[in-house]
């Protein structure tokens, strides 16, 4: 991942060392995908748009193949520079947030694409060269200056092409991507690129995006990370979510990490794998659970309850799902008694999911539900499907057969 | 008969709207007008006429063509490309340019913020009192007064300084000027004053620098975009220009006059609070130095409160944030922290300093007048831009004016910086 300011004016050269010129902005496509397509290069005599094609690669100077072949600017395509370098961001109703302080580009797959743009001070620091030297600064005092990303995903492509950066969501304060949004981004992109993302985020926001993500990032990631950073990474995370995470590992693995971990959390995190052996939470998975869209008004749900529910033995808790049956949230009988009839319920659901695993412990599960103070676990898998929930009332049966017998 | 009936309520209504219109768009011109006159400019008029008579207004017209041409240029580019001079540095010269010039706006206002608190600190000694004491309690009230208090509000109170400019007025007119010599000082060619003395262009260029000041560069922008005016109302605006920048031209001129006659024609060159509050003596004899610091401490206030004002607007506009006339910026923490570090900064000068506003007031309109050069190189750039202004870029006759002036002004600050440097005079 690069910043557009630092490739801007960079020497553009022939791979067989004859100099072309300097980069003068790049040309990419407004769409959902912002594909980098184009090269505009500033001649001693003229500006020349040139295929990416002919890129051969980024590095102290721009590497470009001897052949190249001079291109126009087509429909749907817009510059960098002109038209969204510094330029004002506002949000879906028009108001001023913040400027567009640098451009963050992305390569995958031999292809470079907008990532999305910086808007915070470290983007200004970076456009006047002075990011460096601060940093170093602030290392001294032990002060990390952490990047303000807003990815492509949160800008209107069609708004851009009007000359208008705005953005998909009202965002009163737009301090930093939320943790929770980021994941959401991320996991639309390949792990390689969360790998280089989360190298510009701070520890503390890193755990929150890492708790955030789907299983299978989880664990992918921890298994590529250095045992080293993945466990100062997990001694940020809640024990309960860092021992769901470590059972996906190798036991290899997971102890090679435990190894790094300050000497309360090997004990803690010791002790709830040890409780692994006495019973998994799959053993004690009911089905009667009852799932809605999230674009459901109130009055449609309390239909739903009197037609589906009428011989479910416990109801207290209703899961909202996605089209690709993915757990996205939750709300409580309570909640829905509080809403009007004409609400809909991904206003008022809960985001913030506490989740199981099949192969979560028993005993682990239990600490979650006197923790948080819910009555039943929804059962995930590793794509966040639903498969389940695990009620107290049945893990209570286990608990007493333990205690009294 | 009915036709006719008809026709003339139509025409009465026509009437009446345009006359509505044209009151609208004439706000902009005269408030800048009125509010151009904080203790600041008061002082430098002074200053300057005390020591150069009426030909410190020397080339009257041109400058007030400069004062017109900037605000309609800055209006009309606020209202086709609907940004502000702010906007546009951001957006075509890149961060390190608008921060550069930002730190340079900033820094021209705070002087103009010292001038005022210096201005408040002249109050206080013509009325006796511990200056220190209340200079510091002004402050803090004034700091609490715009937290705590509607704004557009304490706005209203400096209609109460027309009157305050209205005694220069009279006083003018009772030191019974020679008009002739007026008009020939002014607009023809000063005879009385050594027109190749550098200290008088120095001067001079302190004078234009009060009159057509910077930050009503960026605020005019600020103001149309606020007022949403339409492009179609254009030559009502123009004429609000034109209006505003005769009327503060005119003020400034009878002030220089009313100075002139009383101070300059009986050689009082060195200038305190007190001889400057004889200016308007004729008027009100005895109870003159109440009445002047009365005058001189609501221009201080008025100063003190839109300038920091213009410094947070240019810095939300430079970086991106929510900027408006509207209340919710009043209570942002932009504006408050502007307000707070320049009111700040400038009461420490005041009182770790032991200076005079008519000691320095020169010196900050001067770089004032000379820093007019950089933003009308933006302004002839950006009106000039088809991109940004389309069919609505500016005239040639314009362009020359602007272009010359700042020429002009260029070579009158390097002549007058290099000569104060090697103390030619």
């Amino acid at each position: 991942m690069i910043y557009f300011s630092q490739v801007l004016k960079k020497k553009v050269v022939t791979e067989d060392g004859i100099k072309v010129g300097y980069l003068d902005d790049f040309v990419f496509l407004n769409k959902e995908t912002p594909i980098i397509t184009k090269i505009l290069i500033k001649t001693k005599n003229k500006k020349i748009l040139v295929p990416i094609d002919f890129l051969i690669k980024i590095n102290k100077s721009i590497l470009i193949k001897k052949k190249y072949e001079e291109t126009s600017l087509f429909e749907n395509e817009l510059y960098i520079l002109r038209n969204l370098l510094d330029k004002q961001i506002i949000d879906i109703k028009g108001n001023k947030i913040v400027r567009v302080n640098d451009v963050l580009l992305q390569k995958e797959k031999n292809q470079w694409y907008v990532m999305g743009v910086d808007i915070g001070i470290f983007g200004i620091l970076h456009r006047l060269g002075l990011s460096n030297f601060l940093e170093k600064i602030l290392g001294i005092l032990k002060f990390r200056l952490s990047s303000k990303l807003l990815s492509w995903a949160e800008i209107q492509p069609l708004e851009l092409a009007r000359g208008q950066v705005r953005l998909k969501k009202e965002e009163k304060k737009l301090e930093k991507l939320r943790p929770e949004d980021l994941a959401d981004y991320l996991e639309q992109t390949s792990l390689a690129n969360i790998e280089k993302v989360i190298r510009l985020l701070d520890k503390k926001t890193l755990a929150k995006v890492i708790t955030d993500l789907n299983i299978n990032y989880q664990v992918g990631l921890f298994q590529r990370m250095s045992p080293e950073k993945a466990a100062s990474i997990l001694n940020l995370i809640d024990s309960d979510e860092v021992v769901d995470i470590l059972l996906f590992l190798s036991k290899k693995r997971r102890e090679a990490i435990m190894s790094f971990f300050s000497k309360e959390k090997q004990k803690e995190v010791n002790y709830l794998l040890s409780v692994h052996q006495t019973g998994k939470i799959g053993d004690y998975l009911t089905l009667e659970y009852l799932t809605v869209s999230s674009s459901k008004t109130v009055s449609e749900v309390k239909n739903l309850i009197k037609k589906e529910t009428a011989d479910f033995y416990f109801l207290l808790y209703v899961y909202v799902i996605n089209e690709k049956k993915q757990l996205i949230g939750v709300f409580s009988l309570h909640e829905l008694l509080l809403q009007d009839d004409t609400n809909f319920v991904y206003k008022f659901m809960n985001q913030n999911l506490i989740t199981v695993y099949l192969t979560t412990p028993l005993e682990l599960a239990l600490r979650k539900m006197i923790k948080y103070k819910i009555s039943a676990l929804p059962v995930i898998d590793r794509e966040k499907r639903l498969l389940g929930i695990v009620t107290f009332d049945d893990l209570s049966e286990k608990l007493y057969e333990k205690i009294f017998k | 008969m009915i036709y006719q009936k008809n026709f003339m309520k139509k025409f009465l209504n026509n009437l009446k709207w345009r006359f509505l219109f044209f009151l609208l768009v004439l706000g902009p011109g005269i408030i800048t007008s009125i509010a151009n006159n904080d203790a600041g400019s008061l002082a430098t008029y002074t200053v300057a006429a005390a020591n150069f008579g009426v030909a410190s207004k020397f080339l009257i017209i041109p400058e007030t063509l400069i004062l017109a041409i900037t605000q309609e240029i800055g209006a009309r580019i606020a209202i086709v490309a609907k940004k502000g001079l702010g906007d546009l540095i951001r957006e075509r010269y890149g961060v390190g340019v608008s921060i550069l010039i930002f730190i340079f706006y900033f820094i021209i206002n705070q002087g103009v913020v010292i001038q005022n608190i210096l201005g408040l600190k002249a109050a206080f000694q013509l009325l006796n009192v511990n200056w220190q004491f209340f200079l510091i309690l002004s402050s803090f009230f004034l700091i609490a007064f715009v937290f705590f208090f509607d704004y557009k509000k304490i706005q209203k109170l400096f209609i109460l300084l027309l009157l305050f400019y209205f005694l220069y007025f009279i006083s003018a007119f009772l030191s019974r000027p020679n008009w002739l010599d007026v008009v020939k000082e002014s607009f023809i060619w000063p005879t009385k004053v050594n027109i190749f003395d550098l200290n008088f262009w120095f001067t001079r260029i302190a004078v234009l620098g009060t009159t057509v000041v910077i930050w009503g560069q960026f605020f005019i922008h600020s103001y149309t975009n606020d007022k949403k005016l339409d492009i179609r109302y254009l030559k009502y605006e123009r004429l609000g220009f034109f209006m505003g920048a005769f009327l503060t031209n005119f003020f400034s001129l009878i002030m220089i006059t009313a100075v002139t006659y009383t101070l300059f024609n009986h050689g009082i060159k060195l200038i305190d609070e007190y001889s400057a509050a004889l200016v308007i003596k004729p008027v009100i004899g005895e109870a003159v130095f109440v009445l002047f610091a009365i005058g001189f401490f609501l221009a201080s206030i008025l100063g003190l409160i839109i300038v920091p004002l213009a410094t947070a607007y240019v810095f939300a506009e430079i970086f991106g944030y929510e900027g408006s006339l509207e209340s919710s910026f009043y209570k942002g923490k932009i504006f408050r922290g502007f307000f707070f570090i320049q009111i700040f900064t400038g009461l420490l000068i005041a009182l770790f300093f032991q200076v005079s506003l008519f000691e320095i007031t020169l010196y900050i309109d001067f770089l004032n007048g000379a820093t007019l050069t950089i933003i009308f190189y933006f302004l002839i750039k950006f009106s000039e831009d088809k991109e940004i202004m389309g069919k609505y870029a500016t005239s040639r006759f314009y362009r020359f004016l602007l272009r010359a002036s700042a020429i002009i002004i260029s070579i009158l600050v390097i002549a007058v910086f290099f000569g104060k440097i090697l103390k030619l005079n």
